[in-house]
């Protein structure tokens, strides 16, 4: 009996916490503030990471601050990982997030996203002598897959190649790094991303499959669906950053020219 | 071997000092939480039976929930909760609740250990409560709470590298960095766990110089 | 999300509750081959006054003084360069191994030292050679003495296990993220998870106290 008393009382100290006002802030609360809390992830080059500088940087990390400075405000960034892009919106942890977020039906009932960054495409990543060269290859289930925990490609593979093994972890450094010691066969992911980290592992020889998805979709700035204002404010300053081109410097700076096409 | 640049030096220095900022901040809450929990713990009279139960259960729980899990819940927790505290404020929080809930249990314990006789005499030395504390109870108390009080929070140096999880740039965390930076991952991770041990091993010696010359055996 | 919503949660428990299965059987496979390796390191320690006692105690110091997580992300990360190619699980199993063998050898090793030196004497005069000594007198008597704080070191072990799930293994914790992230429900997914720690933990005291009361009788 005193161990679900003890259980009841915990939850009850942790519930007294939770209850209260949640999501993230609307505008007006984040320029009273002076601040807006900006969720990046920090290992996924070209959009976040430390450089060698230690600074963080990146095209999320520009396109944050270009944000902050249209809404008068100081930018806070905070690192976070695929998986913890969308909990932590919804818990109020960051105002907006960016990340390589993806537009998907299912995201969309739960948040809300800006108008569209960027568009993106998957590809197969592989090491040379893994001999896989179709996606295809991977519907039989024999090759092991090296996803990132909370990307939208582990969504796309659990419907289009329901029979693969996937081992999930937690950020595109340590997929990549797995892969390339050999504990799985290929990765499905964003080119833009991963492409970054390929040539890190130089001892290895991979190959790249595109071309075998449509373009999976565009990639925005997340926001909590409550936040009407704060939406229509990012979206002002995003239309701004397009008109006068800085949107796409960034999207120059930061991408290969040419690997991918930036909404027009 | 790749020598490390002065900017991964750096790098590697603040996570230190993040290391050591979560240890002391987290260590320091906890104390005063532990004071606090075993104060009401040993309270009188049936109005604070309630809250005397409720610190029990807490010191129960809290010790018997992975330290991530705590951490992941106190993080969402703030957030929720429309609290603005960064993920290093956080981190040391989550440590100052468990340390309290570990620390109050060793507190109360070697309070305990007191003989009952001591107070009584002291009660009929009509010695005032501060004094009772301060000269009977306390330094009797001290050499069966201190060495294991010390022992557990060099236990939670370690704890800390769970805190990279929420974001927080220390030792374990920085070793991610340098590495997917291309640094050669075996060097990085001697490096960091090399640091670990430079503040860590200090620390043990003098819990177990503490124990020699104190503990009651 | 202004309230917390355990549905979408409670819907995916039998899955989280197979999770425990997980985290039991990491917790109890690094034990058992930990403790097994931590008797071999106090045996040394004892019966060699030379360098195998110095290496079996720089063991200890070098991997107390150093965090868990550390340690298997080293073993997670180094191993494969020399040519072992092991899963995450194992690896995970393997760092925890490792560590508890330092922890567990300094808690043998302290209930060693308090072993009566009759114990060797009466052993000695009975003809038992160095083996049946261990095995027969001096490792039981320092189970039974040191069995609360080994059976501690468990409980913290099965706390200690959380870490695997930053190593992709789908433990309690692992499986908890998972649902996380596809309900966005962490905080309840997080609190439903501390609970189920909490009670397998109380239900680990239980079953220790039930073990001692048992060996009391026995003996």
């Amino acid at each position: 009996m005193i161990r679900i008393n003890q259980f009841l009382g915990f939850c009850a100290v942790c519930s007294v916490l939770a209850f209260g006002k949640a999501e993230a802030r609307e505008s007006a609360a984040i320029r009273a503030s002076g601040h807006i809390n900006i969720g990046v992830e920090a290992g996924l080059p070209p959009l976040g990471q430390y450089d060698v500088r230690n600074e963080l940087a990146g095209y999320d990390v520009d396109v944050g601050r270009a944000i902050a400075l249209g809404l008068g405000v100081e930018p806070r960034f905070v690192t976070l990982s695929s998986s913890g892009r969308i909990p932590y919106l919804l818990a109020g942890k960051v105002d907006i997030v960016l990340g390589g977020l993806t537009r998907t039906p299912e995201r969309a009932q739960v948040i809300a996203f800006s108008h569209p960054l960027y568009t993106e495409q998957f590809a197969i990543i592989a090491p040379k002598e893994r001999g896989i060269s179709s996606f295809t290859d991977l519907l039989s289930g024999m090759h092991q897959l090296v996803e990132v925990r909370g990307s939208t490609a582990v969504a796309y593979l659990r419907e289009h190649a329901p029979e693969a093994p996937m081992l999930l972890l937690d950020s595109y450094a340590d997929a990549i790094r797995a892969l390339a010691q050999g504990r799985g066969d290929a990765m499905v992911d964003v080119i833009e991303y991963v492409g970054h980290y390929l040539p890190v592992q130089s001892q290895v020889q991979w190959t790249v499959i595109r071309g075998f998805a449509p373009p999976v979709g565009e990639d925005c700035i997340g926001l909590a669906r409550r936040d009407v204002t704060l939406r229509a404010d990012v979206n002002h300053v995003l239309e701004a950053m397009e008109q006068d081109g800085r949107l796409e410097a960034i999207y120059r700076k930061w991408f290969d020219p040419g690997s991918a096409q930036a909404v027009p | 071997m790749i020598a490390f640049s002065h900017y991964d030096m750096a790098l590697l220095l603040h996570a230190m000092l993040r290391t050591i900022v979560l240890s002391l901040g987290g260590g320091c809450l906890g104390i005063v939480g532990a004071v606090l929990l075993t104060a009401l713990r040993l309270s009188a009279g049936r109005a604070l039976l309630p809250l005397r139960a409720l610190a029990v259960a807490y010191v129960q729980t809290i010790r018997r929930v992975p330290f991530i899990v705590t951490l992941y819940i106190l993080f969402f927790c703030t957030g929720m909760a429309g609290v603005d505290v960064s993920a290093t404020g956080v981190a040391i929080c989550s440590i100052g609740l468990i340390a309290a809930g570990y620390l109050c249990e060793i507190l109360h314990g070697g309070i305990n250990t007191v003989p009952v006789e001591q107070v009584e005499a002291a009660l009929a030395l009509n010695l005032p409560t501060w004094a009772r504390w301060r000269y009977v109870i306390g330094p009797q108390a001290m050499s069966a709470v201190i060495p294991p009080a010390v022992g557990y929070l060099v236990l939670f140096i370690k704890d800390t590298a769970l805190a990279s999880q929420i974001g927080v740039v220390e030792l374990s965390q920085a070793g991610v960095i340098l590495s997917s930076r291309g640094l050669p991952s075996a060097q990085v991770f001697c490096a960091v766990l090399l640091v670990y041990f430079v503040i860590s091993y200090p620390l043990t010696c003098l819990s177990r110089l503490l124990e020699k010359r104190i503990a009651v055996h | 999300m202004s309230q917390l919503n355990f549905h979408p949660v409670l819907l995916r428990l039998p899955f989280l509750l197979g999770g425990v299965g997980v985290t039991v059987l990491i917790a109890t496979l690094a034990f058992g081959l930990g403790l097994f390796l931590a008797v071999l390191l106090v045996v040394l320690r004892f019966e060699n006054k030379g360098f195998w006692c110095k290496a079996s105690r720089s063991f200890s110091t070098a991997l107390t003084n150093t965090p868990q997580l550390s340690q298997i992300f080293a073993v997670f990360y180094c191993l494969p360069l020399m040519g072992l190619m092991v899963s995450p699980f194992l690896s995970v199993v393997i760092g925890m191994t490792l560590n508890a063998a330092a922890y567990l050898a300094d808690i043998l090793g302290a209930g060693m030292a308090r072993v009566p030196p009759v114990y060797h004497e009466v052993a000695l005069t009975l003809g038992l050679n160095r083996r049946q000594t261990y095995l027969r007198v001096i490792l039981p008597h320092v189970g039974r003495t040191m069995f609360p704080a080994l059976a501690n070191h468990f409980q913290i072990m099965i706390l200690g296990s959380a870490m695997a799930s930053i190593f992709g293994v789908e433990d309690l914790t692992g499986r908890a993220y998972d649902i996380g992230s596809t309900t966005f429900r962490i905080l309840e997914v997080m609190l439903v998870t501390g609970g189920l720690y909490a009670v397998l933990s109380f239900a680990l005291t239980g079953f220790f106290v039930l073990c001692r009361r048992t060996m009391e009788r026995m003996v």
